[in-house]
């Protein structure tokens, strides 16, 4: 048949051309000419990989069957689209911050990286995927036999599989694997997913358009014919349309390949603002003629044709060879693009989640630093690809291809929905756990493997006969189709109804019961919150892990010069220069986040954890943390205090410094004072007694030198006595002659001592108010005391008319007695040391040694009182206090 | 967010940013009444009592996603023309609980 021959012809051609266009756009991109790769355009039309062959040849045929349902299919993602703020934008900027590079990636990192999770992910999509795979395959076969019947069910079919097989295997590898970041757009294979979404929709619509005005001349007669057809009634049911509609917007989330064009391959936040709109308009478009197609078809059809090969059928049917082979290429678009991107996001996911982490563990993590680790995870990809892709070809030829193409599609779809709990869970509530994520998922694995995989088998196939009718161990509530006594209910709604409500439910109890671990912690914070804050917090402590193993390892990853010119960067930031960074927490976050894109989350950690000793923060270390530092906190304050009372200690120290080198000078002073003091009358001691030896003199002179001698003798002896005193006064040996006498009996005779009968001038003014007060003292000492301090204002008083003021008070059980002159005063700078031994104000003006002050505050002391002077009262002022001793 | 929470939110803003939150809200609902809509052939009751007609559905549908569609481009068009980060931040914190509730029909599905 030629026209099969010219179908070959074109499809090399249209596959040469694909390649073409893949390869071009890679070098653009690679030579940084590519600005409109990144256009909104291209990601809407990628898009669109969304519509399949399930779409191109399905779509019709589900209309065929049952009329307007087919429209939930786009209407759900439809939904999603316009509502784009709400769920996509969050996605898209979590996709972003946390360079995920799947959903299993997605999921993995929200709870805690936990590749547990990620191998279940991975699990459950390629269960899903792999008859959507199948699907692909057997569209094309279908429609390459719709254009020779002969060879419809011969080998020929088969091979055509294979071949397609083969041919997407290779493409995927060529130009999915370019790069080892899957975070990194894939130019080529994204323009020609682009350029397929544009031929399919230009196929379909082509059609559309030749049935409505080529076929039946116009939009009116259209209309008449669908009324007129099988399907003319609009007999849904409501929870058909509703379950249809909300399974295909939550797989239009969670299908790994959408995942991966809508996230992984995202270049700008804002192209969702225009895919917002675009999308919707792309689905509408693709799905307006599909009744119109199907209603044709059913009217001009033969009986029994296949509906979902309607879209190839009425052109072939009208001759049209070259519309029927515009619309050949429509659906092998469909196929091949759905093929590519699945294959590489489940290849992605396979390696990362599964392979690397075997691969790891099986080398030991010593691979890591002598392997080629880049290589491992290329080729693990490459051969995950491919794995995937014969998958689904053995998917093919195991089920031989009878089963009606929609129901494939939904219970794939049925299959994935089951991720929705725990990725939306994920991204809103922050309480979800990896061990709720993980019962919700296993839930509602098993439901849909039971109610809906194993029963489409067909009954008896896997699932038998007995377990359909009356339920699992003839347990009445377990019957696949009627769980729960629920029967009545189409068999796709009851399934997504029980698998996704149960997951939900295992979902959010098991993520209340259980605890997060610290990583799950801060990663849900992270995502739940990513508008607040795009950046992760620091989850490495930095200083262990060696820079250069880094190195070795990130080259082996990304690649030696990129990783090389990675590290100078981040070297030269930290201001160091060479290639090797400090490695600071957040080189080491940033480094396990370039690595992420490439090898995944899970992974990534994993591998820098291995080289840097597995210091991740966990909140215990970080509760140490803070420990230690309230501790550290704690000390300083107790050092600042401590330091406190250290500088007022010096302070103290200084002044007692200042007032001892001060007193070394008094004594120095006084030393030469005393000696002074002591020659001169030993001077004139042994003047005068070597003139009473020379012998001569007369009685009178006699007398007068032997007065001298006696009076410098007895000068030395007060000297001397007070000397005395003092040294016992302060070594505490002084016996107290305690007596009783009034303040007014101790003053006069103080007075009289002081002065004698010859006032010389001082005139003494007392006030006998409190002067009747009794004392039970010491009087004698009392007595010294008040002596000396009237004997000091003899002698220093330097006022013209000098006036001393005796002034006494009671005070609680102490008296008080002021003695005020009305001189100077005395300096404040000698204030301190008055009291001191051997203090002499001044010079010496005035005789004595200086002991006078010292004695009396010793002698007060004992007397369990005190003596001070008290500054500003005009004079000099001395307080004595006295303690009126009871009894 | 260093920012206070709501309390601390102006209560008057200037105009622009007003409007541009009210399109953020109609960015919000325009899902909603999306599915209001797309439901409501649900209890359509044809002529004679029986089903409706799928023709007559067929033209609704797809007069209500061109309707949905030219809205989107609205909203998309005046949401982006008005850059204000701290408002999208302010959503976040607002979207949170909006879109697990959003959310809640799918997983009632």
């Amino acid at each position: 048949m030629a026209t099969l021959n010219i179908l070959v012809a074109v499809c090399v051609a249209y596959v040469v051309l694909l390649f073409s266009v893949a390869f071009a756009a890679d070098r653009a991109a690679r030579r940084g000419r590519g600005a409109w790769l990144r256009s909104p355009l291209v990601y809407t039309l990628s898009l669109s990989i969304y519509c399949t062959a399930w779409t191109f040849y399905g779509a019709v045929g589900f209309a065929a069957r049952s009329g307007m349902e087919y429209v939930t299919i786009y209407l759900g993602p439809t939904l999603v689209m316009i509502g784009w703020w709400w769920t996509l934008r969050k996605m898209v900027r979590v996709g972003r911050s946390q360079r995920i590079t799947s959903i299993a990636d997605m999921i993995s990192s929200r709870y805690g990286k936990s590749n547990l999770l990620a191998v279940c992910v991975t699990i459950l999509a390629v269960i899903g995927t792999t008859p959507y795979i199948a699907l692909q395959l057997q569209s094309v076969t279908l429609s390459f036999a719709a254009f020779s019947p002969a060879a419809g069910a011969g080998r020929s079919v088969q091979s055509i599989a294979i071949y397609v097989a083969l041919g997407l295997t290779l493409f995927t590898i060529l130009f999915g694997t370019r790069n080892l970041d899957a975070n990194e757009r894939h130019h080529g294979v994204v323009i020609a997913i682009a350029l397929e979404a544009v031929v399919k929709l230009l196929a379909l619509l082509a059609v559309g358009i030749f049935v409505v005005w080529g076929l039946e001349g116009g939009l009116g007669a259209t209309l008449a014919r669908i009324d007129a057809s099988p399907i003319a009634a609009f007999e849904v049911s409501g929870s058909r349309w509703t379950a249809l509609t909300l399974l295909s917007a939550a797989a239009f989330l969670c299908l790994p390949r959408m995942f991966q064009v809508m996230v992984v391959e995202n270049e700008d936040e804002s192209h969702l603002r225009t895919a917002a709109w675009a999308f919707p308009l792309y689905l509408m478009l693709i799905s307006l003629f599909v009744v119109p197609i199907a209603a044709v078809g059913l009217d001009l059809m033969p009986e029994g044709s296949n509906p979902d090969l309607y879209v190839l059928n009425l052109p072939l049917l009208a001759g049209q060879d070259g519309l029927a082979i515009l619309s050949f290429l429509g659906g092998f678009s469909s196929a091949t693009s759905m093929v590519i991107v699945a294959a590489i996001a489940l290849s992605t996911m396979v390696s990362n989640h599964i392979v690397m982490p075997i691969w790891l563990r099986a080398t030991g993590g010593a691979a890591m630093m002598s392997g080629d680790v880049r290589h491992v995870a290329l080729l693990a990809r490459r051969l995950s690809i491919g794995a995937v892709v014969f998958l689904g070809y053995l998917y093919f030829r195991m089920s031989g291809g009878g089963t009606a193409l929609a129901a494939i599609g939904l219970i794939a779809f049925a299959g994935l929905a089951q991720l929705l709990p725990a990725l939306m869970g994920g991204l809103v509530w922050r309480g979800a756990t990896r061990t709720g994520a993980l019962a919700g998922l296993g839930v509602g694995f098993a439901l849909w493997l039971y109610c809906l995989l194993l029963p489409s088998f067909g009954p008896g196939v896997i699932v038998p006969q007995s377990v359909m009718d009356h339920g699992l161990f003839g347990l009445s509530w377990l019957r696949p189709q009627a769980m729960f006594w629920t029967g009545g209910m189409d068999p796709l709604v009851h399934a997504v109804m029980w698998s996704v409500g149960l997951n939900t439910a295992a979902f959010c109890t098991v993520s209340m019961l259980s605890f997060p671990r610290p990583v799950e912690r801060l990663q849900g914070a992270q995502f739940v919150n990513v508008f607040e804050h795009s950046q992760r917090p620091g989850s490495w402590t930095g200083g262990l892990g060696q820079s250069e193993d880094l190195l070795i390892m990130s080259q082996r990853i990304m690649g030696a010069a990129e990783a090389q010119e990675m590290f100078a960067r981040a070297a030269r930031r930290q201001g160091l220069s060479g290639y090797l960074p400090e490695p600071s927490p957040e080189f080491l976050e940033f480094l396990e986040r370039r690595l992420s894109g490439s090898v995944g989350a899970a992974t990534a950690h994993a591998m820098v954890s291995q080289i840097v000793g597995r210091a991740t923060v966990s909140v215990e270390d970080l509760l140490a943390v803070a420990d230690e530092t309230a501790q550290i906190m704690e000390y300083s304050s107790q050092l600042e205090a401590k330091s406190a009372e250290q500088a007022r200690t010096a302070r103290q120290l200084r002044e007692v410094n200042e007032k001892l080198t001060q007193l070394s000078v008094q004594k120095d002073g006084f030393l030469s004072q005393v000696s002074h003091e002591l020659r001169t009358p030993m001077t004139s001691i042994r003047a005068f007694s070597e003139i009473l030896l020379g012998g001569g003199l007369n009685a009178q002179e006699l007398r007068k030198y032997a007065t001298i001698i006696h009076a410098e003798s007895l000068r030395l002896t007060r000297l001397l006595d007070d000397l005395l005193d003092l040294s016992v006064l302060e070594s505490g040996q002084v016996v107290l002659n305690v007596q009783t006498a009034t303040l007014d009996e101790v003053l006069d005779r103080a007075i009289a001592g002081a002065i004698g009968a010859a006032p010389g001038g001082l005139e003494i003014r007392r006030d006998p108010g409190f002067e009747a007060m009794m004392l039970r003292t010491d009087i004698d000492r009392l007595a010294q005391v008040f002596i000396n301090l009237i004997a000091n204002v003899r002698k220093y008083c330097d006022a013209g008319a000098p006036v001393l003021d005796i002034h006494a008070e009671p005070d609680g059980t102490r008296l008080i007695i002021d003695f005020v002159d009305n001189g100077t005063g005395i300096p404040i700078e000698d204030e301190a040391l008055i009291f001191e031994k051997f203090s002499r104000l001044g010079d010496a003006r005035a005789p004595g040694a200086g002991l006078g002050l010292a004695i009396c505050r010793e002698i007060m002391h004992r007397l369990g009182g005190a003596i001070t002077y008290v500054p500003g009262q005009g004079g000099a002022a001395f307080r004595v206090t006295v303690p009126q001793m009871p009894g | 967010m260093s920012e206070p929470p709501a309390t601390g939110r102006p209560v008057f803003v200037a105009r622009g940013t007003y409007r541009r939150r009210r399109m953020v809200d109609a960015a919000a609902m325009l899902p909603i009444l999306g599915a209001l809509l797309f439901m409501l052939p649900l209890l359509w009751v044809g002529a004679g009592g029986g089903a409706a007609r799928t023709s007559i559905v067929m033209i609704y549908v797809f007069a209500v996603w061109t309707l949905l569609v030219v809205l989107s481009v609205v909203i998309t068009r005046i949401l982006g023309s008005a850059t204000d980060t701290r408002r999208e931040e302010d959503e976040a914190a607002e979207g949170a609980p909006d879109s697990a509730a959003g959310s809640g029909p799918d997983h009632a599905g």
